[in-house]
């Protein structure tokens, strides 16, 4: 059985978990206006449009760290991005999205993880 | 030679840009006012109150009438709050929820169509 470190599971897990509610985004974003903070509501640009373009950004920036290309900057842009969510929404839900970005920042400080593109271009 | 990581963010890239600018034109309104933008004209109450939905709402807050239509999808309290007013006089709602607060008025005075007769 082949060995996977925590480092890739973790990579991964994170992939699923940004993929996942960035698309959930792009297709249904007025289940996801509420979660706005305030001041999105005095720029010039509709609710649903600022969400499917928070989507379109947590979708390739996703691809990004499940690649493994460039996944240390993927990973440090994802993990500020949800600790601004995480922040901006408080309560219990921003507890649980500090700690996942807290985990998203943890790949950005360390070196990529072998099954990553990075770590592979570098052999060659 | 590029390096492969490099084609791959350049892909990123290229899906980053072209899907913003598809969001963003997909997302624009299409004709919501469907007035000349006239801030000195008047209007009825019978005006006001033919546009009662969200894909025409207006509302008059202190004799002012206001087309609330681009403002529907972007209220910070979610567009259901906003569209009882649509087609009616809103001047309590409004002052009852946001009070004399300058930053509900600076976005009202940018909707402002024209004045009740």
């Amino acid at each position: 059985m082949p060995r996977i470190s925590s480092a890739v599971i973790v990579r991964y897990t994170l992939t699923l978990l940004f993929l996942w509610f960035g698309t959930q985004q792009l297709i249904d974003p007025s289940a996801w206006i509420g979660f706005l903070p305030e001041w999105v509501g005095y720029i010039p640009v509709p609710a649903e449009t600022f969400v499917r373009l928070n989507g379109l950004m947590e979708v390739v920036f996703a691809l990004l760290l499940g690649i493994g290309a460039y996944t240390r900057i993927a990973a440090a842009i994802l993990g500020l991005h949800l600790l601004g969510i995480a922040i901006s929404v408080g309560n219990a839900t921003g507890v649980r999205d500090a700690a996942l970005a807290l985990c998203t920042l943890s790949i950005a400080l360390n070196q990529p993880d072998e099954r990553t593109l990075d770590a592979r271009t570098k052999k060659d | 030679m590029h390096h492969p990581r490099q084609w791959v963010a350049l892909l990123a890239g290229a899906l980053l840009v072209i899907g913003s600018i598809y969001i963003v034109w997909s997302g624009m309104p299409i004709n919501t006012n469907e007035v000349e933008t006239n801030h000195n004209a008047t209007y009825s109450l019978g005006d006001v109150a033919i546009h009662n939905t969200a894909a025409g709402c207006w509302t008059t807050i202190d004799e002012n009438v206001y087309d609330l239509t681009t403002w529907v999808s972007r209220h910070p309290g979610g567009g259901e709050a906003i569209l009882f007013l649509c087609g009616i006089d809103g001047t309590e709602a409004f002052h009852g929820m946001h009070g004399t607060s300058s930053v509900p008025l600076a976005a009202l005075a940018l909707l402002k169509i024209g004045t009740l007769k």
